[in-house]
């Protein structure tokens, strides 16, 4: 049984009279453990699959079935405990909160919680700074560190609640290449730990790292 | 990692969009103490003045007798005659319980008296009394004298009418039951029952009228503005049981009615001041919502409830207004320090530390705080998470 089912998934927008088609129609299945790479034009639908994959955008019609559950099914309070239990995402522009330092980035999801105490929250940060290699930052703000350090504590901040599943929008697009690799880098070592990665790319050169290929066009799956 | 650090990590390190927030409510609850500190001590200041304008209690013998109507009360029980109150009523009365509010006791004595002038054809009867003149100087504010008021025990002052009818002009001599008097002040006309009265010293009255220690009534002048008129009545009246004391509600009810029109003043001020702090915050809140956006839609992707969300902005929210309270309270105390004297017509008012009020204050604060803050903290939980995206 696959991880993620997508069951004819459309997605509209209104902008005043005019109705905008983002996703149109589609079905998709991904098995657990999968590395799968949405690739597409600006405006295919990619962004808008990540966002109703991740519990945030509700579908216009269809359903989502995460680990056999109909996350749009759900109450908004258990949508929200679903998405910090089950999804880590990871942004392009990093989306860290400027006044929290960098180990307070990574604990943000804990603060939702209840069951760790402080001291197991700060073990679980250092541990997982060691992993994407920022474990000498942790009291820097956001705003001293580099891009590429920054999107690592964006990464670090995904794991912190260990998800199933880790979906990045263009997680390289405002890196230098040297730096891209790095953080592609992570993703396949956190891929072979067994995690499943949806990555939305613009990047054809990132496919090597992933299992599966998808391409998008005017909010249509091509293969 | 809770809710709260993060409440509080944000009101550390955005340290100006703090300051405004504080600043804001800090400005209102300033001028509220302020206004509150001043209109109290202004409202007691004119009380305390009106208080002594006119007498607002009647001290009068039981027994029946001569009736006297005496600043618009008909004294029924006033016996002129036989005065039954004595000079020592005046120490009982000094020995009630709220002996502070009594501000000026006036005691008088009246008798009827034989005038005889060099300008009066014949002998007449008028009526004269006997006061304490430092005392009823106090007491009677509107009175206005030519000449000046009597200092000797032989001196008297004379009302209008008397000084017309009896053609009494200034320091001519007369005689009262056959004692000589000069008429050293010669009241001008009050529209009272003082126009009709020849005044002289209490004592040089009761030895005149061979009522040693005698007194006819005693006009009081209480402070009735922390303080029931009704209850000093009550205090008095169980002191001295051959007496009626009577409260004058109409000069009590004229000068509650002007201080209570500047309460309303400052209430009303007030009221707008406490609406124009929460548009202040409501605007600065919801400003500062729309403002984070982004970082709402963070909250939302990590695994936030809307109600932890709501917690957040709330927890700082109430943390600046709580601030903000008590240094408004500070800040409104010490401008009332320097602006009380100006407008107070007794410049020895003293301003207390009030824990009362500096809670009140926080308290305030905080709850206009919260209140402005709720509207905008639950429009950041309904945001769309995917308007919130759009910026991402």
């Amino acid at each position: 049984m696959s991880l993620i089912d997508l069951k004819y998934i459309t997605k509209e927008y209104k902008t005043g009279e005019e109705t905008i088609l983002a996703v149109n129609n589609i079905s998709l299945e991904i098995e657990e453990g999968n590395f799968v790479t949405l690739m597409g034009e600006s405006g295919s639908g990619k962004s808008t699959l990540l966002t109703m994959l991740g519990g945030l955008s509700k579908p216009t019609r269809g359903n989502i079935v995460i680990d056999q559950i109909d996350i749009y099914k759900l109450s908004p309070n258990t949508l929200a405990d679903f998405r910090r239990e089950y999804i880590g995402f990871v942004f392009q522009a990093f989306q860290l909160i400027s006044y929290l330092t960098v180990i307070e980035n990574v604990m943000l999801p804990l603060a939702a919680t209840n069951g760790y105490s402080k001291k197991e929250q700060l073990k679980l940060a250092n541990e997982i700074l060691e992993k994407v290699h920022l474990e000498n930052k942790p009291n820097r703000l956001i705003n001293d560190l580099s891009g590429g350090e920054q999107q690592r504590v964006a990464i670090a901040r995904a794991l912190i609640n260990d998800p199933m599943i880790l979906l990045a929008d263009e997680p390289t697009g405002n890196l230098d290449s040297k730096t891209s690799e790095g953080i592609m880098n992570i993703f396949s070592e956190l891929n072979k730990a067994g995690k499943t990665i949806i990555m939305v790319t613009h990047n054809s050169d990132f496919q090597k790292y992933a299992i599966r290929n998808i391409k998008l066009s005017d909010g249509k799956l091509l293969c | 990692m809770k809710l709260y650090n993060i409440s509080i990590q944000s009101i550390r390190r955005r340290k100006s969009r703090t300051a405004f927030l504080v600043i804001g409510l800090l400005i209102a609850v300033a001028s509220f103490v302020t206004l509150y500190i001043v209109s109290d001590n202004v409202n007691k200041s004119v009380a305390e003045n009106l208080d002594e304008f006119g007498a607002n209690m009647l001290v009068t013998p039981k027994n029946d007798g001569l009736n006297l109507n005496y600043g618009g009360i008909s004294i029924t029980g006033l016996t002129i005659e036989n005065g039954s109150l004595k000079q020592s009523d005046i120490s009982i009365i000094k020995s009630i319980k709220n002996k502070d509010n009594l501000s000026i006791i006036a005691p008088k004595l009246f008798n009827r008296v034989t005038i005889k002038s060099e300008n009066v054809s014949a002998e007449k009867n008028v009526i004269a009394a006997g006061v304490n003149f430092q005392d009823e100087i106090r007491l009677k504010k509107w009175w206005k004298v030519s000449g000046k008021y009597p200092q000797e025990s032989n001196e008297a002052l004379i009302g209008s009418e008397v000084a017309k009818q009896l053609n009494v002009i200034l320091n001519q001599k007369i005689n009262l039951n056959d004692k000589e008097f000069i008429a050293v002040g010669i009241l001008d006309e009050t529209g009272s029952q003082d126009d009709g009265l020849i005044f002289t010293d209490l004592k040089t009255a009761q030895s005149l009228f061979n009522k040693r220690d005698k007194l006819s009534l005693i006009e009081i002048a209480a402070r009735c503005y922390d303080c029931p008129i009704d209850e000093i009545v009550r205090q008095t009246s169980a002191k001295l049981p051959g007496a009626k004391v009577t409260a004058i509600k109409q000069s009590i009810e004229s000068k509650m009615t002007a201080i209570h029109s500047f309460e309303h003043f400052s209430f009303g001020i007030s009221a707008v001041i406490l609406v124009i702090s929460l548009l202040i915050v409501f605007t600065n809140v919801n400003a500062s919502v729309n403002e984070r956006t982004k970082e709402i839609g963070i909250f939302m992707a990590v695994g936030f409830r809307r109600w932890h969300i709501i917690k957040i902005i709330l927890l700082e929210v109430l943390i600046a207004s709580f601030v903000a309270g008590l240094l408004g309270f500070f800040i409104g105390v010490g401008s009332a320090k320097i602006i009380t004297p100006m407008l107070s017509m007794n410049a020895n008012i003293k301003i207390d530390f009030s824990y009362t009020l500096l809670l009140m204050s926080a308290g305030m604060a905080v709850l206009a705080g919260l209140l402005a803050s709720v509207f905008p903290a639950l429009k950041a939980a309904r945001l769309d998470p995917t308007a919130a995206f759009r910026s991402l």
